[in-house]
């Protein structure tokens, strides 16, 4: 609604411009409105990703419905790696729409755009998958609540403890050092802005597809964890 | 029905010594729901385990299922721990409330259920229908759960128990919410299954079903087994009779004069007396032109049950 609004009421000054021969501004209003789109979007997913990953199991004990699925000859694995398939099928749904809205609208407004919105766009699935994935993984450990907390901040740990690994005292500087390379890869830019840039910052795809596959290994990790720990642990019922 | 790893005389269910202590967060407080309880279930038998409320049934039920781990003791059934994969293809299991996804018709969550129990297509095809028709809700089948009343949802959920023919059922309260007919639906089909040979440990405070359908009876109190006896030995230990007297007549009541009756006096409807009084008191009440109606054991389950768990609910 929110994107429908700013696309519509802008429309109008937008076809003056055009009609009075301002085309770069055109172009240029055009652009941002794009990447608002897209941030808006991926927002969006990003914290519909990091509630729906968190309450997945706890929705089930809440609903009791937990008990006459995990009496069936049912590994627990199995269960937790169907409750995030489900939520990441929704989850590519609702980030598909997005980015098919993105790309239309550039292909109507004849935005011209790099080949890195390919990659933006793989991950924005990343993202999802990475967020949907270690909440529901903290959540068989830790309140729903509390496990979104922190899969929301575990990707900016690597900003959070950058200076604490340059620190002269080994008590500060050694754990700082092991959270910044325990922590998931940060994008070295933000693939959504550098796809309508003419001139490319940080041409480096193979870094960017290395992120990528290292934040799915990152997740993958996480959640192979969490079902060993789901089932030695007992299932919460209440 | 899938072969016995146990070898066939080999108990279904055997409880050893088992406790669950709840611990809060932290630790800061424990409540210990169930204290050493021991048990053992034959192959074809009929269990009954009864209590009050927060007696520690349900909490057994769940360590039975593997839900739990026992803090003390063990839980194996067909021979392996509970829970393992090998044993749950074996069960079936109802919760007190039937929950389950209410946007599902109870065509599709008997589909559900019996894939998850790895039913074949065929089978299913086969199942669903006839367990939706045993249970009284084939005219509901393509309905939506959330439609359905607190009862037949209770029924879906026997029937999605009985889909893949366990040889093992684990009822929490199956009569929970139903009607008098729904009860004599469920202790029909307990029957049933036991006939079939299977195993059925059935939790449930409606005692009359207990007493029609189960072969021994297991009373849980504050966590512990108060009473562990077979139907057959209860019914044989009883020592007291009531005769229900409908039609008194002088020549009766100064029949009854000198026999010692429980309640002292042969002036309410009810005669009281021992096992080896009874058919003394009979014979004096018919010669004597009584109008006798029924002649029942008076130690009954309930009796049993109010003195070996009685006023303890915490529920």
């Amino acid at each position: 609604m929110l994107i429908l609004i700013m696309v519509v009421s802008s429309q109008g000054v937008l076809e003056e411009a055009s009609q009075a021969g301002e085309s770069v501004i055109v172009l240029q209003s055009h652009t941002q409105m794009i990447q608002t789109v897209f941030t808006i979007w991926n927002v969006a997913a990003l914290f519909l990703a990091l509630y729906l990953g968190a309450v997945a199991m706890r929705s089930e004990v809440t609903a009791k419905t937990l008990p006459p699925i995990l009496s069936r000859p049912v590994e627990r694995s199995t269960y937790l790696a169907g409750r995030w398939i489900g939520t990441l099928s929704f989850l590519w749904g609702f980030e598909l729409v997005g980015l098919l809205l993105g790309l239309v609208m550039a292909r109507v407004w004849a935005v011209p755009t790099t080949p890195v919105l390919w990659i933006a766009c793989a991950g924005a699935f990343v993202a999802v998958t990475f967020a949907s994935g270690l909440s529901l993984a903290l959540s068989v450990a830790v309140h729903p609540a509390l496990a979104g907390v922190l899969a929301y901040i575990v990707p900016f740990l690597p900003l959070m403890v950058d200076d604490a690994t340059r620190h002269p005292r080994a008590i500060v500087r050694l754990p700082a050092t092991a959270v910044y390379y325990l922590s998931p890869a940060r994008m070295p830019a933000d693939l959504f802005t550098e796809s309508f840039d003419k001139q490319l910052r940080h041409p480096a795809y193979w870094l960017y597809g290395h992120v990528l596959l290292e934040n799915t290994g990152y997740v993958i990790l996480v959640f192979v964890i969490a079902c060993i720990v789901f089932k030695r642990r007992e299932v919460q019922l209440r | 029905m899938t072969a016995l790893a146990a070898a066939p005389e080999a108990p279904v269910i055997e409880v050893d010594h088992l406790a669950k202590i709840f611990r809060s967060r932290f630790r800061r407080r424990s409540v210990q729901a169930v204290r050493d309880v021991s048990l053992s279930v034959g192959r074809g038998t009929v269990m009954a385990f009864v209590g009050p409320n927060g007696a520690g049934k349900t909490t057994t039920i769940y360590a039975l299922l593997g839900l739990l781990r026992p803090s003390v003791g063990s839980v194996r059934i067909f021979g392996a721990p509970a829970g393992d994969v090998t044993v749950r293809r074996r069960l079936g299991f109802q919760s007190e409330i039937f929950y389950t996804y209410g946007f599902k018709t109870a065509t599709q969550v008997l589909r559900f259920y019996g894939r998850l129990s790895q039913m074949s297509d065929e089978r299913l095809a086969a199942a669903v229908p006839r367990q939706l028709e045993r249970l009284g809700l084939s005219a509901a089948a393509d309905r939506k759960v959330n439609g359905f009343s607190k009862g037949m949802v209770q029924r879906l959920g026997l029937a999605q128990a009985l889909l893949h023919e366990p040889e093992l059922l684990i009822l929490d309260e199956p009569t929970t919410g139903l009607d008098p007919e729904g009860r004599k639906l469920v202790a029909d089909i307990i029957l049933e299954e036991k006939a079939r040979g299977t195993t059925v440990f059935l939790s449930s405070h409606i005692l009359a079903d207990v007493e029609r359908t189960c072969d021994h009876v297991v009373i849980l109190n504050q966590g512990r087994i108060a009473l562990s006896d077979s139907m057959a030995s209860l019914r044989s230990a009883s020592d007291e009779w009531e005769i229900e007297v409908l039609a008194w007549t002088p020549a009766a009541r100064d029949a009854l004069a000198g026999v010692e009756t429980a309640d002292g006096a042969a002036t309410g409807s009810i005669v009281r007396c021992r096992a080896a009084d009874k058919r003394d008191v009979l014979l004096r009440l018919l010669h004597a032109d009584a109008e006798v109606g029924a002649v029942r054991r008076v130690r009954s389950l309930e009796d049993l049950y109010m003195r070996y768990a009685g006023g303890s609910s915490s529920g």
